[in-house]
């Protein structure tokens, strides 16, 4: 099985019928001798073929090595599957029987695992979602940028205008002082929007390249997990503890979302399912990286490390881009790296001369 | 006595081309025509005679469709197809594992 890119002409297929029947006569001559000194010989229940030699026969398939050398070949029962090999081994239309009887098992798991990986390089476009993110990210530092005293004149982070479900910390940032209050707007739409143009991407890559990565999972997954977040708060608020448990902390453990960077969270996750998604461990590492990062800049101020590894502080007013940048930095790094990668897989090899 | 591990093989499936065909339908969503035709190294009539048995036998599903003017079949491989692919694949294996398994008895004198 070849990689398709490097196939020659894949226009002989032009001709169906003829190739095939081509194809079904090399078989046949490959399988004919098996057929007629096959016999009987059971060979498919010897374990190392018992095909060499004039033993032959027929079920070479059954064998544990594939039936190995001489005449022991296939063409018996075990390659007339369809039920349209003839005694010689078949009219072509099955061709590769003689050929996966002729394969030990262990070659043709090795196959199944070459075509599996090839599979799933060419389904690799993590890249996008990657940039898109990065991108949306930076885009929303305006929203973080803090005045102090903060317009509103008072010191506190205040609460969203607009309907009380965007009130949701999830999104929101209540520890922000003086900032935009756009900033649920901005993520709501953002996730939305990140969400929707993914998915749109896997199922336009999927159609170009014939190969379509199952992404209506991580449309669902994305949109419960953003209509989760922005109903969890309301929940919490009405009930407010279940036995013994207050609810409120459990739902939204207070620094995880004050520094409305949980939105970072969520994505790391999406890319969590992405990763599973696409079968990607280069993903995966990625989106483990990344979750972590986030969840950092979630509970800790990133500015920090900036004073211990420079010995000063950044201004008050950009105190919180950190958090978000730094994120945002590796979501494009590992774009960037992802897409020259995957660039350079999909490159046809060199011809050899 | 044990069954020998080869009556686990499932004719259908063994098939080199129709082994290729299922593990790659698993790995995605669905599988164009054109795309298993390239990576398998087929002619299309060659493909179309394979897709015939999987699907009679309820392992994949075909479906053909259009984009703009030109005819695309999809592939989709079943539930049963990932059954019968995952059964397949662990019968390999435990010939493999058998076999090594006689290659280190020692010799008969």
């Amino acid at each position: 099985m070849a990689d398709p890119a490097k196939r020659p002409d894949p226009g002989e297929d032009a001709d169906p019928g003829g190739v095939t029947g081509a194809s079904g006569e090399a078989d046949s001559s490959a399988d004919g001798g098996a057929g007629k000194n096959g016999g009987s010989g059971d060979a498919g229940q010897s374990v190392d073929g018992g095909a060499g030699g004039e033993g032959g026969s027929g079920d070479a398939g059954q064998s544990v090595d594939g039936g190995g050398g001489g005449n022991g070949g296939s063409g018996g029962a075990g390659q007339s599957v369809d039920g349209e090999d003839g005694e010689n081994g078949g009219d072509g239309g099955d061709i590769g029987s003689a050929a996966a009887a002729s394969r030990g098992p262990a070659e043709l798991l090795s196959e199944v695992r070459a075509i599996r990986r090839r599979s799933r390089l060419a389904r690799h476009a993590y890249w996008f979602p990657l940039v898109l993110f990065g991108l949306l990210t930076c885009a929303s530092v305006p929203f973080y940028v803090q005045h102090f005293p903060s317009r509103s004149g008072t010191v506190s982070g205040g609460t969203t205008p607009g309907p009380q479900i965007l009130q949701s910390g999830y999104f929101g940032g209540l520890g922000l002082m003086g900032a935009p209050r756009g900033l649920p707007y901005y993520w709501l739409g953002a996730m939305l929007l990140g969400i929707t143009a993914t998915v749109f991407w896997y199922r336009w890559r999927g159609n170009r390249i014939g190969l379509r990565t199952p992404a209506r999972g991580y449309l669902i997954t994305g949109l419960v997990v953003v209509a989760l977040a922005l109903a969890l708060p309301l929940v919490a608020e009405q009930v407010t503890r279940v036995g013994r448990v207050f609810v409120l902390p459990v739902l939204m453990p207070g620094d995880l979302v004050i520094r409305g960077t949980f939105p970072l969270v969520l994505i790391g996750l999406g890319l969590c399912y992405l990763a599973w998604a696409e079968r990607s461990v280069g993903l995966a590492i990625i989106a483990a990286g990344y979750l972590a990062l986030s969840l950092v800049a979630s509970l800790y101020d990133v500015e920090n490390l900036y004073y211990y590894a420079f010995g000063s502080g950044i201004s008050p007013a950009a105190s919180a881009l950190p958090n978000v940048l730094l994120p945002a930095l590796v979501l494009l790094l590992s774009g960037a790296g992802a897409w020259m990668v995957q660039r350079r897989q999909r490159a046809p090899a060199p011809e050899e001369s | 006595m044990a069954e020998f591990p080869t009556n686990g093989l499932d004719d259908v499936v063994h098939q080199r081309h129709r082994l290729g065909i299922l593990t790659i339908t698993a790995e995605a969503d669905r599988a164009e025509f054109g795309y298993l035709r390239d990576a398998l190294s087929l002619t299309a009539g060659n493909l179309s005679r394979h897709l015939s048995v999987l699907e009679d036998a309820g392992l994949v599903q075909v479906e053909k469709g259009y984009k703009g003017r030109r005819p695309r079949t999809w592939v989709r491989i079943t539930g049963r197809g990932r059954s019968a692919l995952a059964a397949e694949l662990d019968v390999l294996a435990g010939l493999v594992r058998l076999r090594s398994a006689i290659g280190q008895r020692p010799e008969p004198s």
